[in-house]
């Protein structure tokens, strides 16, 4: 029954379209090794909602037309519950995505090793329910599309609705309702505000049963809107747009207890002596790149011959506390973006200059520079300091001939030393 | 019977077999958002950071696209015509609704004077991609275009700037991109003016 299902509804077929840019997404992000804590792993697969909530939309209007043409309605007017009928290619678009979505995200937390989240097993569960709430709420909106426009137009039009709705939801301002903007780093020390997710979860039933009830009513494809048709179409567009008038509510809270830098490994220096690092639990599957790109940072600043005896010899993994209140005998490493990004995963011969870029800022820069007030302080108005900060880069890159007009040795480390305590301040 | 008279008796009929009606909401919607918010910049769409701001218009030229290779499409299963006139009739609808839709794109992005050039690229782009496609494709056809759209969006990114497979998104005022789009353009109208493509959609 459901292959004659699926051999009727080419829509529901396509829906394999959705795991298919799912997998794509994460493979060509690079982050598919890297899904260790529950944050990101339930914030990746939103980045790429904007088209997949176009596309469910578009695939259930595709469907639910075989439904609302006139010559299917005579039909359909002869089975005991032929009004009911209408909903099916619609749910059954949104059911198949659910499944996929839902799929998928256990997948990925099989495969991130997710046992205990720190965020709480409560409010995962919940977001992934609210997640595919949205699937059923767009496959609804397709449907009531299929309704209203011809069958040619209607499955590009609901793309196009559905595409300029979810782009403005989501935008500063927008709607709580449907959210397609996900996260592509790590935030460990971040949980969603349950308030947001109240919201969302009473915004997404309002219009599921807008839409169901503006559904339920409509004559098929006659080609001419009665008035209850034009009523019940605004009171569509009303439900789907009241989030839009609420004030906006913040999506994420720390989390509560805040996280702490329990995990330490001991780095060994090619040039003597031990580095140490320290990070947090959801660290521990960067541990064996990590040692390649400290090692890699170092070897820069050495063979530059601007690696300082006094430069900090202790990583740690950046936290929420860098911005606030570094510690300058430590260098913070950005997890997962400087391992992610810089290529020593997939690709450890082909170190770059971008990737060089990121090493460099980490490594070059006294730490105390991290925190917000010498940002705010120096960095925005002391052209002079400016100028000490961009050459201290601009020297790192200078020993792979990207830059000219640097410092000599001796300069940059007069410069780290002035900048190091001029930060502190 | 006067030839004139003849070629507005043929023009009439054409527009009597097309269901321009069932475009009308498509394209009162697509003017709408085309007017109210073509030419905002964006520089971050969900997701995808580009480069540099680029207007929506970009992206919402699509539609205008799908609207023109859809006023070409029969309203009825009435076999075309295979006679030259039709066909010279048939490239004259298919300019004619380009042009409304050009006017569209240009009030909208010119509002807020942003990148006129890239948007009407675009907007001929996206008609040539609808047509092509709906030759190779016809019951998918919008899938196929849309997704090329936002592949490009998603995965077109480059070091700095987009892939030049990710036509869309990059900026279009450069000389090589008019000529591939006009060269693109006068092969799609010979196209038009040898068939339109089938119905078979549904």
């Amino acid at each position: 029954m459901i292959k004659a299902y699926l051999r009727s509804f080419p829509g529901a077929r396509l829906t394999a379209l959705i795991p298919a840019f799912y997998i794509a997404f994460i493979v060509l992000s690079g982050r598919w090794a890297f899904l260790g804590d529950a944050y990101l792993t339930l914030e990746l697969l939103p980045n790429a909602f904007i088209y997949v909530f176009s596309l469910v939309a578009a695939l259930s209007a595709y469907d639910t037309v075989i439904i609302a043409r006139p010559e299917s309605s005579a039909l359909l007017a002869t089975l005991p519950r032929g009004r009911a009928v209408r909903f099916i290619p619609g749910l059954m678009v949104a059911a198949l995505s659910v499944i996929l979505h839902t799929s998928i995200t256990v997948g990925m937390f099989v495969l991130g090793g997710i046992t205990d989240p720190r965020v709480g097993w409560g409010i995962v569960i919940w977001t992934v329910a609210v997640q595919n709430g949205s699937f059923v709420v767009v496959a609804l909106l397709g449907s009531v599309i299929a309704f209203l426009a011809g069958p040619r137009i209607a499955p590009f039009l609901a793309f196009l609705v559905t595409f300029v709705y979810v782009l403005a939801a989501s935008v500063a301002g927008g709607s709580p309702m449907i959210r397609a903007l996900g996260s592509s780093i790590r935030q460990i020390w971040w949980t969603w505000n349950p308030e947001y997710k109240t919201v969302q979860s009473l915004l997404l039933i309002i219009a599921g049963c807008v839409l169901m009830l503006a559904l339920m009513k409509f004559r098929p494809q006659l080609n001419a809107l009665s008035v209850g048709d034009h009523v019940r179409v605004v009171a569509a567009g009303l439900g789907l747009s009241i989030g839009f008038m609420l004030p906006e509510i913040p999506y994420q809270m720390d989390v509560a207890p805040p996280p702490s830098r329990t995990l330490c490994t001991e780095v060994r220096d090619p040039r003597g002596g031990t580095l140490e690092f320290c990070g947090y639990a959801e660290d521990e599957r960067y541990l064996p790149y990590l040692e390649r790109v400290i090692i890699l940072g170092r070897d820069f600043l050495a063979e530059a011959d601007i690696l300082l005896d006094d430069m900090p010899t202790r990583f740690e993994s950046e936290g929420p506390d860098v911005s606030v209140d570094p510690d300058p005998d430590v260098v913070y490493l950005g997890l997962p973006s400087v391992v992610i990004n810089s290529r020593v995963v997939h690709a450890p011969t082909e170190v770059g200059i971008p990737e060089l870029e990121l090493i460099a800022n980490r490594f070059a820069i006294p730490p105390t520079c991290l925190s917000e007030s010498a940002q705010d302080r120096l960095f925005m108005h002391d052209s002079e300091a400016i100028d000490a900060y961009g050459s201290l880069i601009s020297t790192v890159f200078d020993a792979f001939d990207a830059i000219d007009g640097t410092l000599s040795p001796e300069d940059f480390a007069t410069n780290y030393r002035e900048l190091a305590v001029r930060c502190a301040e | 019977m006067s030839r004139g008279r003849s070629a507005y008796s043929v023009l009439a009929w054409w527009a009597r077999l097309h269901s321009y009606r069932a475009l009308a909401p498509f394209a009162v919607v697509w003017s709408v958002l085309m007017l109210l918010f073509g030419g905002i910049e964006v520089l971050e769409i969900g997701p995808i950071r580009l480069p540099a701001s680029a207007p929506i218009a970009i992206m919402l030229t699509f539609g205008g696209g799908f609207i023109v290779n859809y006023s070409m499409w029969l309203g009825t299963n009435v076999p075309i015509p295979n006679s030259r006139r039709y066909a010279a009739v048939r490239v004259i609808a298919t300019v004619v609704v380009l042009i409304c839709a050009s006017a569209v794109t240009v009030v909208g992005v010119f509002v807020r004077d942003s990148d006129p050039m890239s948007s009407m690229r675009n907007l001929v782009f996206a008609f040539c991609a609808f047509y092509w496609t709906q030759r190779i494709a016809p019951s998918i056809y919008w899938l196929i275009t849309a997704t090329y759209l936002l592949a490009a969006m998603f995965f077109g990114m480059g070091d700095d700037d987009f892939m030049p497979w990710a036509l869309p998104l990059v900026r279009g005022d450069s000389l090589p991109h008019l000529i591939f789009t006009g060269s693109l353009l006068i092969l799609t109208l010979f196209g038009v003016a040898y068939r339109v493509p089938s119905i078979r959609s549904l």
